[in-house]
């Protein structure tokens, strides 16, 4: 009995021993508890399609990968739908959720000026966490520049033809 | 965002007006005097840099020549060197960061026993410093070995992740270049409002 504690206390100090030791004790904010339970818009688009876009942040060595994607409507420039998947911590994945709750309908312009700040005070994230919110601003930037980068390159590709087509037809006349 | 340093380039023109009041430092005081052309406060820092360094040898002055030249390259993002991640080692990398940190947490708790701002408290534990500056926030610094990486976290400026650069030896934030030792003085300087400069912990100070 008494090893079977020992062991259990040695096993508890390794898991503090990590980076966050400081904050491993402190307990997660309810608003953060909320998302980590019922993860808003969980799941993902297929990242070929055109008016997808992916942004993928973080590495899995440092602990936190996320990925969130967008659907977005062309002719409004709106955002229509949102996914993520997060392999993090709990901070990380509540700043991913609200995200995608926060970004729903808006345009791409407005969704890109979402600030960390933001979400860290959405969420109260102790000083340790705003990295995660940081990760969370990282991640729709990069999915809104990876849209932006596609359709740039299918207006060129349409452009391209389109222009090739006419020369044909000038060289056929 | 062009950060002009003027506290410590004016720190330092004191330090070589009164120690070192030779020729070259004449002309590092008429440059210092126009630092918001990036080329002339480049030629300033690079001067009194030069002149930090020849009074190094005058044994009354080497503390303060050190610590001029050093707060220049470090703390002075009006000097634009572009700063490279070096590639690091396991050891390497704990090697420097566990110097950075040790020689940051002891000046600040030797600062939080020398001066009584409410709310001062600092803590060390496996890697990470927690400052606490009462009602100015709580600053972060903590290591990060995945990706060999220092990550700060500002009550001011929110979270950054600085990388080593072994040849300038500085902690920097890869997107604008800034150090994470300029970042600390500038801030905690004036949440204090006393000047502080945290020592970098690396061969030179030793």
């Amino acid at each position: 009995m008494f090893k079977l504690t020992t062991t259990t206390a040695v096993a508890t100090r390794s898991l503090l021993a990590k980076p966050f030791a400081a904050v491993a004790v402190r307990s997660y904010h309810p608003k953060v508890i909320d998302h980590y339970e019922k993860p808003r818009n969980v799941g993902s688009f297929n990242k070929n399609d055109p008016f997808v876009g992916t942004g993928l942040v973080g590495a899995p060595a440092c602990g936190d990968v996320m990925k969130l994607q967008i659907k977005v409507d062309e002719d409004s420039g709106k955002i229509v739908d949102v996914r993520f998947k997060t392999f993090g911590c709990g901070s990380a994945i509540a700043s991913s959720s609200y995200m995608t709750e926060r970004v729903r309908g808006m345009t791409l312009d407005d969704a890109a000026k979402i600030k960390n700040t933001e979400v860290a005070k959405e969420l109260c994230l102790p000083p340790v966490k705003l990295h995660c919110s940081m990760l969370a601003e990282d991640a729709i930037k990069s999915a809104i520049k990876d849209y932006k980068r596609k359709r740039a390159t299918a207006s060129a590709t349409a452009t391209a033809s389109s222009s090739g087509a006419a020369e044909a037809a000038a060289a056929s006349a | 965002m062009v950060f002009i340093p003027q506290r410590a380039l004016a720190r330092s023109v004191a330090a070589l007006r009164s120690k070192a009041p030779s020729t070259p430092s004449q002309r590092t005081l008429t440059l210092l005097r126009s630092p918001f052309h990036n080329r002339s406060a480049t030629a300033a820092c690079k001067a009194a840099a030069t002149s930090a360094v020849c009074t190094r040898s005058l044994p009354a002055t080497s503390n303060l020549a050190i610590n001029c030249r050093s707060r220049q390259f470090h703390s002075s993002p009006v000097v634009k060197v572009d700063y490279k991640i070096s590639v690091l080692s396991d050891d390497e990398y704990h090697n420097v960061a566990d110097n950075t940190m040790d020689a940051m947490v002891e000046y600040f708790e030797d600062l939080g026993d020398s001066t009584d701002f409410p709310g001062f408290d600092v803590e060390y534990q496996s890697g990470v410093m927690t400052l606490k500056l009462g009602d100015k926030g709580t600053y972060v610094v903590n290591k990060q070995p995945p990706n060999k990486q220092l990550w700060l976290s500002s009550p001011l400026s929110g979270p950054k992740r600085y990388d080593y650069d072994t040849e300038h030896k500085v902690w920097f934030y890869t997107r604008d270049h800034h150090s994470l030792h300029w970042l600390l003085n500038h801030e905690i300087s004036e949440a204090l409002g006393i000047d502080i400069h945290v020592p970098f912990g690396n061969d030179d100070d030793q």
